[in-house]
């Protein structure tokens, strides 16, 4: 991953968009570690969601540990996902060329959003 | 940062959600009956969860309010909706992060209004279901959040419906 591909949503509140992000993560990857402010939180109920919050969703735990070891190579590839909320947008970060599962992923992401908070312009 | 709240009352008008107090009739009873209803819903909690692993006192709504404001206001949203202390505490439980399994909705004008919320939790903890035969609580259904995954339905989450005034 060189850079990675930033896919930017307008929404009405970032930390609201960051917790309907994670919460599809979980769903597609039931397994899924995230890690915010440095830390690996086991759970869902250990995060903290605000207008201004970092999180990185790995698969699962290998993942997780792979990335944090070595960092990005092939055999990480589509296992990880960096979202990134402000008050009025939320940022995805994916691979520059992501995995047809992590394409896939995104599109929920978004089309969720939309479904959910009646977005009909998302943040050029 | 953390909000300067102390009270159930400072914390719903800083959340936003301040027009639930000021539209309420009488005015002055909004507190009290949000103050009741709240007692209630933690009353259903501590007879579902004995152990005291789900608590909803006023003090655990506003330390949640410091790590995640917008599920906080979602509760206060759906507590001006919903009267039933069983369908708040199964609000409360999909913002802990409980997913939502099966909603079976019953209705005959006039006649009937049956909702059953059926909560699995990803982590191992038993299900949850929950059961209420008041129309009002139909309002709760429409802050899920909907998504499609691989091309299957999902509801997930709770969210507030209305933007802050």
């Amino acid at each position: 991953m060189i850079g990675g591909r930033d896919i930017r949503i307008g929404v009405p509140s970032g930390a609201a968009a960051l917790d309907f992000a994670v919460r599809a993560i979980r769903i597609r990857w039931p397994g899924a570690v995230f890690a915010a402010n440095g830390d690996v939180s086991k759970r869902y109920d250990d995060l903290e969601f605000h207008d201004s919050s970092e999180i990185i969703a790995y698969k699962d735990r290998a993942a997780c540990q792979k990335w944090r070891a070595i960092g990005y190579d092939e055999s990480v590839k589509g296992t990880m996902i960096y979202l990134i909320s402000d008050r009025s947008d939320l940022t995805i970060v994916v691979e520059d060329e992501p995995s047809a599962e992590i394409q896939s992923l995104v599109s929920a992401i978004e089309d969720g959003l939309v479904r959910t908070f009646h977005l009909f312009k998302p943040a050029a | 940062m953390n909000a300067n709240v102390h009270s159930l009352e400072e914390l719903i008008r800083h959340s936003g959600e301040g027009w639930i107090l000021d539209w309420f009739k009488p005015r002055e009873k909004a507190v009290e009956h949000l103050k009741r209803l709240l007692e209630q819903v933690n009353a259903a909690a501590s007879q579902r969860f004995p152990g005291g692993s789900v608590r909803l006192a006023e003090k655990d709504l506003i330390a949640d309010y410091q790590r995640s404001r917008h599920k906080v206001r979602a509760f206060i949203q759906s507590m001006s909706e919903s009267r039933t202390p069983e369908m708040l505490l199964m609000v409360w439980r999909v913002l802990q992060g409980m997913e939502i399994e099966r909603i079976d909705m019953r209705y005959i004008l006039g006649t009937r209004f049956e909702l059953e919320v059926a909560l699995r939790s990803p982590y191992g903890d038993p299900p949850e279901t929950y059961k209420s035969d008041d129309i009002d609580d139909a309002a709760l259904i429409r802050h899920f959040g909907i998504m499609k995954m691989n091309g299957g339905p999902v509801f997930d989450g709770f969210y507030a419906t209305r933007s802050e005034r």
